[in-house]
């Protein structure tokens, strides 16, 4: 079966979200886009038994003490990547946010945390205990590089498959 | 049936022994009593033949002009009693159609024949006038086909993609393009253009059912059209007429009315709306001509350059060929007079120069320059002296060197320079021996009278 599914980027400011799919997916937008618009579209097809999933992503612009990510932009989503910087304890207070954020305005949608950067091991901010006690709110939750490309092409299928539970 | 009267019959049966078979036939002939009669009170108040008929054609009218619902919902009803009428007698059919056939061919065929002449017509005038030679040198310099050239020059506008777009998502539900390539990235701009809405939305603080009509970049605009469900995206190129927005509501409307469950409950199963396609090709439209191009286009800075140009150009070559005819007749006519040799002439931009041999009794090149609208300082001349050998000019010189007394007349034959008359012995002995010495007479003979 043919799908198309809206899924959104989230996360603090300079996270790596950007890098997370630039080598993964086919843009025709630059990265000026998040700047003025506040948003960046790209495309990515992921294959679930069956199914050829075309994910539009919505990639919007990283939140900060300036910056506030625009509701409207959240609706008609049907699932998002939460992306933190392991090596900013901030960005893990900004996702929490964020994600109470999400539920608020557009209702509880499947959802994948990424703790990104995790090839810097020695700048690690967020410890190992923080991100158990995360298991506490049941958040699915994987560790990735943009660098590495460690786990980006996992997250999308993951993601995939929870929004196709979801269906 | 009165309900006091049918709960009063049930208590009775119900207060006899409910095992009895007699309570089942009791309940039944109740029950039974009972549809019909409410069923006929239903018919007498709803079914009644008359009043539905009377009804009926109102209500398809209003209905028609209102929307094209209707038709829609009642088509598959039509089509299905066309096909049965057909496949049980044709004739019927046919023998109906016929007075509508014959002039409808013929008048396809005269249509077809003038749109033959008008494109042939088109195509001669676009080929050999300078507007044609113009957008050849246009096509040449961009690389694209002469016809494409031709077509955006006479457009004035084409409906070139249309994108269906499910309101809450974004996603594109079906797309349609004029030219056959398809634009792969559709999918990412229905977003993007979702987008831009949400953005205006936000950051003007518009109401919900406030929506984004219209984009526009030079001569490319984005009209947009709303319905609860779903966006119609029309990128149009030129300047469209504000009635086309009529053709993309009545698109847009006809889309949210044939899948309204299948927007309202969208997964992202966009396979279901590739019947909308059609619907979209509709919207499709263009429309070429030059008159309805905006008069003020034809005084633009480009068009007032080549003007210039072109007039320059016109001005120069008047003067270019004024001035070559007249330097042509000069040399003509120096050519033409005896005692001038022109070896060599050079046409400058501001100054001629001539130069060749001159015969002193020749007449003075420089004084003929006047007449062929010359000043002296426009014409460098160079002659140099040479003694031409015509007669004509050897009498002459030997009258001018001689110098006769008016009682003595020259005159030269085959190179005989003859003297008539009287003069005194002194001069004949002087003239005699001066004319053995120059060029062109070969005896001097003395005729006296």
């Amino acid at each position: 079966m043919l799908l198309q599914k809206k899924i959104c980027m989230l996360g603090a400011t300079g996270v790596g979200k950007t890098s997370l799919v630039r080598r993964f997916v086919q843009s025709i937008y630059s990265e000026k886009y998040h700047t003025t618009l506040g948003v960046k579209i790209d495309k990515k097809t992921v294959n679930i038994e069956e199914n050829e999933v075309t994910l539009l992503l919505w990639d919007l612009q990283g939140e900060d003490g300036t910056f506030k990510i625009r509701p409207a932009f959240l609706r008609g989503a049907s699932g998002y990547l939460l992306v933190i910087d392991l090596t900013r304890h901030e960005t893990l207070v900004t996702a929490f946010s964020i994600q109470k954020m999400v539920e608020r305005e557009v209702g509880k949608l499947p959802f994948l945390v990424l703790l990104n950067k995790n090839d810097l091991t020695e700048d690690f901010e967020i410890t190992d205990e923080e991100i158990v006690d995360l298991a506490q709110y049941d958040w699915k939750i994987l560790r990735s590089s943009a660098k590495d490309g460690e786990n980006v092409e996992e997250a999308f299928q993951v993601l995939t498959k929870e929004m196709l539970k979801a269906i | 049936m009165p309900s006091g009267t049918l709960q009063k019959e049930t208590a009775e049966v119900s207060s006899e022994n409910g095992e009895n078979p007699q309570f089942y036939s009791k309940t039944e002939e109740i029950l039974e009593k009972t549809n019909a009669d409410a069923l006929s009170e239903i018919r007498k108040i709803l079914v009644q033949p008359e009043e539905v008929g009377e009804v009926l054609p109102s209500a398809f009218q209003k209905s028609s002009k209102s929307d094209k619902k209707l038709a829609e919902a009642t088509l598959p009803i039509v089509e299905e009693n066309i096909r049965q009428s057909v496949q049980r007698d044709p004739k019927i059919l046919a023998e109906a159609l016929f007075p509508v056939i014959g002039p409808a061919i013929r008048k396809a065929i005269a249509e077809a024949l003038g749109a033959m002449v008008q494109s042939l017509n088109q195509t001669l005038e676009q080929s050999v006038s300078p507007k044609g030679l113009r957008w050849r040198i246009e096509a040449w310099q961009t690389g694209k086909p002469f016809g494409e050239i031709v077509m955006l020059n006479t457009l004035l506008y084409r409906v070139e993609q249309i994108f269906l777009i499910h309101k809450k998502t974004g996603i594109l539900l079906q797309y349609a393009a004029l030219d056959s390539e398809e634009n792969k990235d559709a999918d990412m701009v229905s977003a993007m253009l979702t987008a831009i809405q949400d953005f205006v939305h936000d950051s003007f603080n518009e109401s919900e059912d406030a929506t984004l009509d219209a984009l526009r970049v030079r001569d490319l605009s984005v009209w947009v059209e709303h319905s609860p469900d779903a966006i119609l995206a029309a990128v149009i190129r030129g300047n469209a007429p504000l009635t086309l927005r009529k053709t993309f509501i009545e698109a847009i409307e006809r889309v949210q009315f044939q899948y309204e469950n299948e927007l309202d409950n969208f997964r992202g199963e966009t396979k279901t709306f590739e019947p909308s396609k059609p619907i979209l090709q509709e919207c499709l439209q263009m429309q070429v001509g030059e008159e309805g191009k905006p008069k003020s286009k034809i005084f633009t800075p480009f068009n007032f350059l080549a003007g210039s140009l072109v007039l320059l150009f016109i001005i120069g070559g008047f003067f270019f060929v004024r001035d070559y005819r007249r330097w042509s007749n000069y040399l003509e006519r120096l050519d033409s007079e005896p005692g001038i040799v022109v070896t060599e002439t050079k046409r400058g931009f501001f100054r001629h120069e001539v130069e060749g041999l001159r015969d002193e009794m020749a007449v003075n090149p420089e004084t003929l320059l006047a007449e062929y609208g010359y000043e002296p300082s426009n014409v460098k001349s160079n002659w140099k002296g040479y003694q031409d050998l015509s007669p004509q000019f050897v009498l002459e010189r030997a009258k001018k060197i001689l110098n006769p007394p008016p009682t003595a007349q020259l005159s030269l034959e085959d190179g005989v320079l003859i003297v008539r008359g009287t003069a005194e012995n002194s001069w004949y002995l002087e003239a005699r021996n001066i004319a053995k010495g120059m060029a062109g007479i070969s005896k001097f003979k003395v005729v006296r009278e």
